[in-house]
């Protein structure tokens, strides 16, 4: 850690470019201290990289300068101004732009109307003026790179399509900061591109940009500054080029356990647990043939909208196949409902985690006891000391950071939500499991903790089948990774065969 | 470590946990309970309270039936309907074949309607609010066929003695109703906070895809929920015909429903879902018969209780929501 560059000294002085200054920024919520005195300081034109593990404070950090927390204590100053916003609409009429993780759009209005919704363009009598809408949102659409006509329902949109939505939504009022949560968690390679390119022009016109990744490559040719919060405190600023990955991780982590690439040990016994034969949905994924072997992590990689979701729901029950079969430990089953995918032996960890992976409403050892409340009944009904004891076993054991297991499961950090998640089903008697995306927009610590966990699961004898688009997650775990693009399986790798190059060729151009 | 040390003694902190959604409305309560004491000597006498309890009785039932179907965050709109239909369908057959038969077809014809709700919702998957605002007609609709429109009367003697020891009799000091109100209660906190079935309404109503996906059958769940609340709106119905011991067609048509669906708000159920419970609904049934038992004692007409109900609802919604935001 001596080896990396230290802030100059004139970076936390006055500097008339400054456009933000956070100085002790505290917060605490019940049970956790979220925010312990945290400095940061955004400069006109510049691109600054917000980076931390799950929990480490980004998202409260970024929701106080939005104006949707308030802070106990410490100094917020817009261009040496000091400011405390009581509304989200305070400060966005100040010029913060926010672009959260969690997409808030309305899936039931046109795109023009989602991206004006707040700050409608009016003619006479208040009116809507639909024609000024529509301009000026196609206008945004086009510096965005969205194709697709305005008045499109957002409904119609993948997420990939969403966040571009969400981005152009941002950029509606002049900004004088703008602030992205994980943008292209959900975008596919050219949109990422295009993303950068548009963060760069906005840059070059003046706008602050705060930009949270976990993707660490990312940051390296856009960023000119990063911040590094650990446990709530700032680990400190540095010049982008005075960071490498290692060293980036070793901030994250706070020692450098994962600088190394995360190396598993096969254990791929020969009974085939999991078998799919033509399986098929017109227009979603065809004739899509394999099998996966007990104690075999298998990964299906490809393209946003390549059918790898749809797959992994049909096998779950969510959706039914039109023809072809699915196996498991060598009998035909066809679920119709997930409640007898999870009878069968299946478990999916869904993508959208808080859709359809946790309740946030629910207490934590709720959601974990939910697929397996059966197991908890006595005499006098369910046993909740029994689910509470369950769940503080896996909370240990999966390092989940939270105050009490009757936390709701909201008041957790993505991070910890997604091994809620995985607590939930680890519990199942489930032999295949399956994973979709499953360490999206986690932390690199908790993304090594995952990894582990799964390659145990695979050690256990169960099966593993995993959708991701994460290539270095794609050679971490698989044992054989299978590429699918427009909704067909178009090459498939062992661990001779696998490499990153290989891949991308495989899913790009087949 | 502090996450082990606590569970160690989780028993006790469980039973000692005050629920803070109930701290408004029992505070309502209380301070209530002070001014018309004050206001009124007729007030606080054995008689008064012992009555209030009485006409609480059937109200508390309904609205146990009703929360099971805001925790999922639904409705039952039909609640109503289903108390005139009980009546008439009891006093018809009692008429010809005496009270047992006419309390199993009384009841039975309310558990059926709850029971064809739950189909409908759970499963061909269509709104609460529309199957059972279609039900609250067509029910209604039924009870006026069935009487001819107008009050069954002229039940048989022995019979209708036994029928009115359930809606206005004593066991010891004890009145029948409270006793059968308190028992429905009590199976209902059982069933929601003690059984799966009970956590999976509460899952449901919280996010119902999560449920889905975690293997509940939320089909079988919801027609639970609504065989539950027509259920326990039949035994009201069975109680309140007992109490004017005649089957009446428009015994439901009044404000009973929105008494039932206002009571359970006050207590601090979510309409939303996934919060709330059983005794935060008793709290809310105590508050609204509490004030309209005060009122009438103060000679305050009806129609002013009305606004003043009214305005209690919405503060008590709008008490949640600061409750909520402060968090």
């Amino acid at each position: 850690m001596t080896a990396v560059a230290t802030v100059p000294a004139n970076r936390f002085g006055i500097a008339p470019d400054e456009v933000l200054s956070v100085r002790g920024l505290r917060k605490t919520f019940p049970g956790v201290v979220a925010l312990g005195g945290v400095d940061f300081s955004l400069h006109r034109g510049e691109v600054h990289a917000l980076l931390g593990a799950n929990g480490a404070g980004k998202s409260t950090l970024i929701k106080i300068v939005a104006g949707l927390y308030q802070c106990d204590s410490g100094e917020i100053r817009l261009n040496g101004a000091p400011v405390a916003f009581g509304s989200t609409a305070e400060a966005a009429r100040a010029g913060i732009s926010v672009i959260y993780q969690d997409f808030a759009l309305v899936p039931d209005l046109s795109v023009a109307e989602n991206i004006f919704l707040g700050s409608e363009k009016t003619a006479k009598f208040g009116l809507i003026d639909r024609r000024a809408t529509h301009a000026e949102a196609r206008r945004l659409l086009d510096l965005v790179g969205a194709p697709f006509p305005t008045t499109t329902f957002v409904s119609e949109l993948g997420s990939g399509q969403r966040q571009l939505v969400e981005i152009a939504k941002a950029l509606r009022s002049e900004a004088k900061i703008l602030i992205l949560d994980e943008p292209t968690a959900s975008l596919s390679h050219a949109e990422s591109e295009r993303l950068f390119a548009l963060v760069r022009h906005l840059a070059a016109s003046g706008v602050g940009i705060v930009y949270v990744s976990h993707r660490l490559e990312e940051i390296a040719p856009l960023v000119q500054w990063v911040t590094v919060l650990r446990d709530g405190l700032s680990a400190g600023t540095f010049p982008a080029e005075s960071l490498d990955r290692s060293k980036i991780i070793a901030l994250i982590t706070g020692d450098e356990r994962h600088s190394g690439r995360y190396a598993r040990e096969t254990s791929a016994l020969d009974a085939p647990a999991f078998e799919v034969n033509r399986l098929t949905r017109t227009g979603e994924f065809e004739d899509v043939t394999f099998t996966v072997r007990r104690g075999e992590i298998v990964v299906i990689t490809g393209l946003v909208g390549a059918g790898r979701t749809e797959f992994l729901e049909t096998v779950f029950g969510l959706r039914h196949a039109e023809c072809g079969e699915i196996r498991l430990a060598g009998k035909a089953i066809a679920p119709r409902t997930p409640r007898e995918a999870i009878a069968a032996g299946l478990a999916l960890i869904p993508e959208d985690r808080r859709g359809q992976g946790i309740s946030v409403v629910m207490p934590v050892y709720e959601n974990i006891a939910l697929p397996i409340l059966h197991r908890f009944v006595s005499r006098f009904g369910l046993a909740i000391r029994q689910e509470i004891a369950h769940a503080e076993g896996l909370i240990s054991r999966l390092n989940i950071r939270m105050p009490d297991a009757r936390t709701p499961a909201g008041a957790l950090s993505g991070g910890n939500q997604q091994k809620v998640v995985l607590a939930k089903w680890l519990s199942t008697d489930a032999t295949v499991l399956l994973f979709d995306e499953p360490t999206q927009g986690v932390d690199v610590a908790a993304k090594y903790e995952i990894y582990g966990l799964i390659d145990r699961l695979a050690a256990q004898g169960r099966a593993i089948l995993i959708v991701s688009s994460d290539l270095e997650e794609v050679l971490a775990l698989g044992d054989r990774a299978l590429a699918m693009r427009a909704g067909r399986i178009v090459a498939e790798f062992d661990s001779l065969t696998i490499s990153a190059n290989r891949i991308v060729e495989a899913i790009t151009h087949g | 470590m502090a996450v082990i040390s606590k569970s160690s003694d989780s028993r006790r902190s469980w039973s000692l946990r005050i629920d803070p959604a109930v701290v408004g409305p029992g505070l309502a309560l209380i301070l209530m309970l002070a001014v018309y004491s004050v206001a009124s000597p007729h007030f606080l006498t054995v008689q008064n309270i012992t009555n209030v309890f009485v006409q609480s009785a059937p109200l508390l039932i309904l609205a146990t039936g009703q929360t099971f179907a805001l925790l999922m965050g639904g409705l039952d709109l039909s609640q109503g309907s289903i108390v005139s239909l009980v009546s008439v369908v009891t006093a018809g057959v009692m008429i010809n074949y005496g009270i047992a038969p006419a309390a199993v077809a009384g009841i039975a014809s309310g558990v059926v309607v709850g029971i064809i709700n739950g189909f409908l919702i759970g499963r061909f998957r269509i709104q609460p609010f529309i199957v059972t605002l279609g039900m609250l007609y067509m029910i209604a609709g039924a009870a006026l066929v069935i009487s001819g429109g107008s009050t069954v009367f002229g039940l048989p003697r022995p019979d209708v003695d036994i029928f009115f020891w359930f809606g206005g009799g004593f066991i010891g000091p004890l009145p029948v109703p409270l006793v059968i109100a308190a028992i429905l209660l009590t199976v209902a906190y059982f069933v929601l906070a003690r059984t799966p079935i009970g956590r999976h309404i509460y899952a449901i109503g919280g996010n119902e895809q999560v449920a889905v996906m975690s293997g509940v059958d939320v089909g079988r769940t919801k027609i639970f929920i609504y065989f539950v609340s027509g259920t326990f709106a039949a035994i009201a119905g069975f109680l309140l015909s007992g109490r004017v011991i005649s089957g009446q067609p428009l015994l439901g048509a009044g404000d009973l429903l929105l008494q039932s669906i206002g009571a359970v708000i006050i207590g601090g159920t979510s309409i939303f879902g996934g919060r709330g419970g059983v005794f935060r609904t008793l709290l809310g049934v105590l508050v609204v018969t509490f004030m309209v038992n005060g009122l009438n004692l103060l000679a305050i007409s009806t129609f002013t209780q009305q606004v003043i109900v009214g305005a209690i609802i919405i503060l008590s919604a709008w008490l949640n929501a600061l409750r909520r935001g402060s968090r």
